[in-house]
């Protein structure tokens, strides 16, 4: 456990304590990679904002539930992973983003499409989803394995076979795109 | 600690995120001397993670005022609990009653019963209704042998002054509603005599010594 780790759940136990000054605190230093997080998963920023709300208000209201098995933050966005969820259901976007093919036609011709980084952003955003997921929490979260396992309630090994699956399928998508080297 | 091609392997996208420890950094950076096809994974890792930064760059930057949002809803949740609260505080207390009273219903329908009979009672007193017993009064003040009488309610006045006069006796009290006086003599050794003539009075329906 890191000395951030510690900071959040020593600010938590305040606020489970209804500590309204470590909860502003504890926010400050979550709230951008849970909505970071949330804008990757919803990917509108008002509806990103809306269920972060809504997540810090769970935060609030559930602080004293919180077990300590996982980092505070881990718990954080698994709290907002829910809502999120519940909100693409309710919104019946869930297939589209499960099934992401729709890669935008208006930046195919510009210099920045055509940009090897252009291209991998591209691919990522053609990933399924529990791919770009993975990928979201690995290099967006910079989060462990072990961390990534427990959010997901997915095994450990699980998580490993993904990340590296998703790095083929990604080199497979920039093949059908024109990509043909060694690397990707 | 020795890790096997595998495990460095698996290593490598923590590395680039920088979630590894010391050793397991060194153990990565001496391999990647070691193993080519480890270099390989690295440079395209690092290639996903490059169009990552370029990804996050696209990311609008969250609104300032999201805490205060939270913040409004925290104080409307807190309101809303103690309505909550309350409501409850309300039920309990009414649940108590019902309790305390229901299962006495019987009980407390006769205490009811009791109160309102006395209720009556107290007001018809108040409006004066006595009651008495033949044998008594209660208001007799002045002295010498005094006696209950109850004369026919055919009789006439006169008749009544006449044998008063002939007994020397004086009314010092009544008639009641139901028609006793209260008749005094002044000699005490007469008082068998003066009994004994009015109970011969046809018109005398009762007659007794004052207690």
């Amino acid at each position: 456990m890191n000395n951030k780790s510690i900071d959040e759940l020593d600010l938590l136990e305040k606020v489970s304590q209804g500590d309204e000054r470590s909860f502003n605190e504890l926010f400050q230093l979550t709230h951008r990679r849970v909505y970071i997080y949330l804008y990757c998963l919803l990917r509108d920023k008002q509806i990103a904002e809306d269920v972060l709300v809504e997540t810090y208000l769970e935060v609030w209201k559930g602080a004293k539930k919180f077990k300590g098995y996982s980092r505070v933050l881990t718990w954080i966005i698994g709290i907002a992973r829910n809502l999120g969820m519940n909100e693409l259901k309710k919104r019946k976007k869930f297939e589209d983003i499960d099934n992401f093919q729709n890669i935008s036609n208006e930046n195919m011709f510009n210099e920045e499409a055509f940009s090897r980084d252009g291209l991998i952003k591209k691919a990522i955003e053609q990933l399924s989803f529990k791919h770009r997921e993975i990928l979201d929490l690995v290099f967006f979260q910079e989060m462990s394995y072990q961390e990534i396992s427990e959010l997901l309630n997915i095994p450990l090994n699980t998580v490993k076979t993904r990340v590296f699956y998703a790095k083929e399928l990604l080199k497979a998508i920039l093949k059908t795109m024109g990509v043909e080297k060694d690397e990707l | 600690m020795n890790y096997s091609y595998d495990k460095l392997r698996e290593l490598i996208p923590l590395f680039l995120s920088n979630r590894l420890s010391e050793k397991e950094k060194k153990l990565v950076e001496e391999a990647l001397n070691k193993y080519p096809e480890l270099r390989h994974e690295i440079i395209e890792f690092s290639e996903i993670k490059e169009a990552y930064n370029e990804l996050k760059k696209d990311i609008p930057s969250p609104s300032d005022q999201l805490y205060e949002k939270i913040k409004k809803r925290i104080q409307k949740e807190k309101k809303f609990l103690l309505i909550i609260y309350l409501r409850g505080y309300i039920n309990n207390y009414t649940k108590f009653l019902k309790d305390l009273f229901l299962p006495n219903r019987i009980s407390w329908g006769i205490a009811v019963a009791e109160f309102i009979i006395i209720l009556i009672l107290v007001l018809s007193l108040l409006r004066n209704q006595r009651f008495y017993t033949l044998s008594q009064t209660s208001e007799i003040i002045k002295r010498g042998i005094k006696i209950n009488i109850i004369f026919d309610k055919e009789s006439k006045e006169k008749e009544i002054r006449d044998l008063l006069n002939k007994v020397g006796a004086t009314i010092i009290k009544g008639p009641t509603p139901e028609g006793l006086y209260t008749i005094e003599i002044k000699n005490n050794k007469e008082i068998e005599r003066v009994l004994n003539i009015l109970r011969e009075e046809k018109f005398v329906k009762f007659v007794e010594k004052f207690p």
